[in-house]
């Protein structure tokens, strides 16, 4: 925002400037003017009459000053940039030209009616998320019809953060190990609260409460041995999402170069990256589970591990910063992860260091993850060059991923929405299961 | 495709929203673009497609013929691709220039009393006037933008009032003819001097004024 509303008691400033098409338009209509009252022809001197009235009226009439725009309060969302701008307008003004635009969607130029005050409403689709810049404002007055102008001014973009929008996802992996004593899931250890672990003869120690009467009658009818049901205990999961931010691609891969501007209503690889991770970090904490978010694009410590609507917020806020930094050095080790955790990997697979990470965490015996997050590419319009450049880096991706694939690390394709969706329904049904069960839940007597 | 791609550059032309590809087809859509809520809007084009329509409106009404047309047709071109330069009171000229060369207007029919040329001089002096603030208009108007409805009903609303002057001195003129048709000497002398004392008091001091020269750093 560099102008605000003028201050009460402003000066009213210098007039505004005439035309040179008012001039001309003067000095036609005096000369009209002049042949036909020296000529006796009325005819002629009447054409002078009306543009000289115009002329003049709009010379004595011009408003003083400037116009004013000022950005009100924005209502950004994912798919729809929005801006309300306040416009103020001097006396006189017959209109106000606008010129609002983004570097993504280029300018359209309006002319609007500005009686003193009014508020108009700006709007651009657009599926990308994270910072983002609003629209610039150039505006100019107009009066007198068009035969004045005023001064041209100038609104610098305001910067909004557009938060991701989660997919909804039926079911998620579990990790081998559970952690804590407290939690939603059944851990492998005995314990309270969680399911039947098995019936055992009633030992020192064991609680009375415990004691499993029906089956305790029907085993041993003369009760002289009790038996108790023992249960699992409880656990919480602990998931690390890993965002490699380092690329931010759209679908066309003429914009990779970063000469070219991405469409706005293409979705990059960061905006796929986080709507992934967002999606995955709702769905844990949504049942109690701890989630982190760690960055492979810096070397800066990621958000620790966490729990609640809270985290989430912290989790959204987090992802919608990620954007790539620099050429960050290549990393020789993994980001710490605690033990235990699953690990998703989010990350276009388009360099071989994301891979070389989730390979590492999984030889670690973590539970890995890998979400490719590359749009669906398009490869209409390439020239030869292009296409063959794109066609090797599709051969080297899919050597990455199958590799990632062979080295036990589940590969997802997040722009495949119900491919990814039935994918980690079966690994959330896989990592359910437990000795005795069956697939589906049923124990296996 | 062609035709969808064709029709989409005319509708962004004239300001409307492209319309999307059929289904099935493999072309790419147009990328969105900033949209700002009006009241109403018509499309840049035709207010930059005015200027010429009037040109040759003028022309017709001044008595435009032979070479006179193309002059009308080069001009038409110029106010349309260039309504920056004051192309539009050039042409005013003309139109008086080719008006001077015909038979008066306003002349009196001696045997009905009345002036025939009254309603073609009326709707003369409308488009003249029109002509001038459409051009003024158009060039702050790009072929892609649009014009709320509002500017062009504030501006109407001017043009209104400066024509109920005009159009009243038109018919003081052909009333004074049809009550005094000969004699109107010292008429002609009254609207020189008024043409005189208007150019001295109406024109701004400062356009009169030869400015200072600058002193050299």
């Amino acid at each position: 925002m560099t102008q605000g509303l003028p201050p009460d008691g402003a000066p009213p400033g210098q007039p505004w400037w005439v035309t040179g098409s008012l001039v001309w338009a003067v000095a036609v209509s005096l000369v009209l003017l002049s042949v036909g009252a020296l000529a006796g022809r009325p005819d002629v001197a009447l054409l002078g009459v009306a543009p000289l009235l115009a002329s003049l009226s709009a010379t004595w009439l011009r408003p003083r000053g400037q116009v004013w725009a000022d950005s009100a309060q924005s209502e950004t969302t994912a798919g729809v940039l929005a801006q309300r701008v306040q416009l103020s307008a001097p006396p006189g003004c017959t209109a106000v030209r606008l010129r609002l635009g983004r570097p993504e969607h280029g300018f359209s130029e309006v002319l609007v009616h500005v009686p003193l005050h009014r508020e108009i409403e700006v709007t651009a689709r657009s599926v990308r998320t994270g910072p983002q810049q609003l629209f610039r404002v150039e505006h100019q007055g107009i009066g007198g019809g068009g035969l004045t102008a005023g001064p041209v001014g100038e609104e610098a973009p305001d910067a909004v953060v557009v938060l991701p929008r989660s997919r909804t996802m039926p079911a998620l992996p579990l990790p081998s190990r559970m952690r804590g004593l407290t939690g939603q899931h059944d851990s492998r250890r005995p314990g309270q609260g969680g399911g039947l672990r098995d019936v055992h003869p009633f030992l020192p120690g064991d609680s009375i409460r415990q004691v499993d009467w029906k089956v305790t009658a029907r085993r041993s009818p003369n009760l002289e041995q009790l038996y108790v049901r023992r249960t699992m205990a409880l656990g919480e999961a602990a998931v690390v999402l890993v965002v490699d931010s380092r690329d931010d691609v759209g679908p066309d891969p003429t914009t990779w170069s970063g000469i070219r501007s991405i469409r706005p209503d293409d979705a990059t690889s960061l905006d796929l990256a986080r709507q992934a991770a967002m999606t995955v970090a709702e769905g844990y904490l949504a049942v109690g589970d701890r989630v982190a978010v760690e960055d492979l694009g810096v070397r800066r410590r990621g958000l620790r591990p966490g729990t609640g609507r809270r985290q989430l917020d912290r989790v959204v806020q987090q992802l919608a910063l990620l954007r790539p930094e620099g050429d960050p050095r290549r990393r020789i080790r993994p980001p710490r992860v605690s033990a235990g955790s699953l690990v998703y990997v989010f990350s276009t697979f388009l360099d071989a260091e994301a891979a070389d990470m989730a390979r590492a965490w999984r030889r670690m015996g973590q539970g890995v993850i890998a979400v490719d997050v590359l749009p669906n590419v398009r490869t209409r319009g390439l020239d030869a060059r292009q296409w063959l450049a794109i066609r090797l880096i599709r051969i080297e991706r899919e050597d990455r991923l199958a590799e990632l694939a062979a080295a036990g690390v589940e590969v997802l394709r997040w722009p495949d929405a119900a491919g990814t969706t039935e994918r980690l329904q079966l690994a959330s049904r896989r990592s359910r299961r437990r000795p005795g069960r069956s697939m589906a839940g049923v124990v296996h007597r | 495709m062609r035709l969808w791609a064709l029709r989409n550059r005319l509708r962004e032309l004239f300001g409307l929203p492209p319309v999307p590809p059929r289904p099935g087809s493999a072309v790419v859509p147009a990328a969105p673009r900033v949209e700002v809520a009006m009241a109403g809007a018509v499309p840049g084009a035709v207010v930059r497609l005015l200027p010429p329509v009037l040109v040759v409106a003028g022309a017709a009404l001044s008595g435009a013929t032979g070479f006179a047309w193309y002059l009308t047709a080069l001009a038409a071109i110029a106010v349309t691709w260039w309504p920056r330069y004051p192309w539009a009171a050039i042409v005013v000229g003309f139109f008086g220039l080719w008006l001077f060369g015909r038979d008066d207007l306003l002349a009196l029919d001696a045997v009905a009393g009345t002036v025939p040329g009254l309603w073609r001089m009326a709707a003369l002096v409308l488009t003249v006037h029109m002509l001038l603030v459409g051009t003024a208009l158009a060039a702050h108007v790009a072929w892609r933008s649009l014009v709320e409805t509002g500017v062009l009903l504030r501006g109407a609303r001017t043009v209104l009032a400066t024509q109920a002057i005009a159009q009243s001195v038109l018919l003081l003129v052909a009333w004074l003819r049809a009550w005094q048709p000969v004699g109107q000497e010292w008429l002609r002398l009254v609207a020189v001097a008024a043409v005189v004392g208007v150019a001295l008091l109406v024109v701004p001091r400062e356009w009169l004024v030869r400015r200072p020269r600058r002193v050299p750093d």
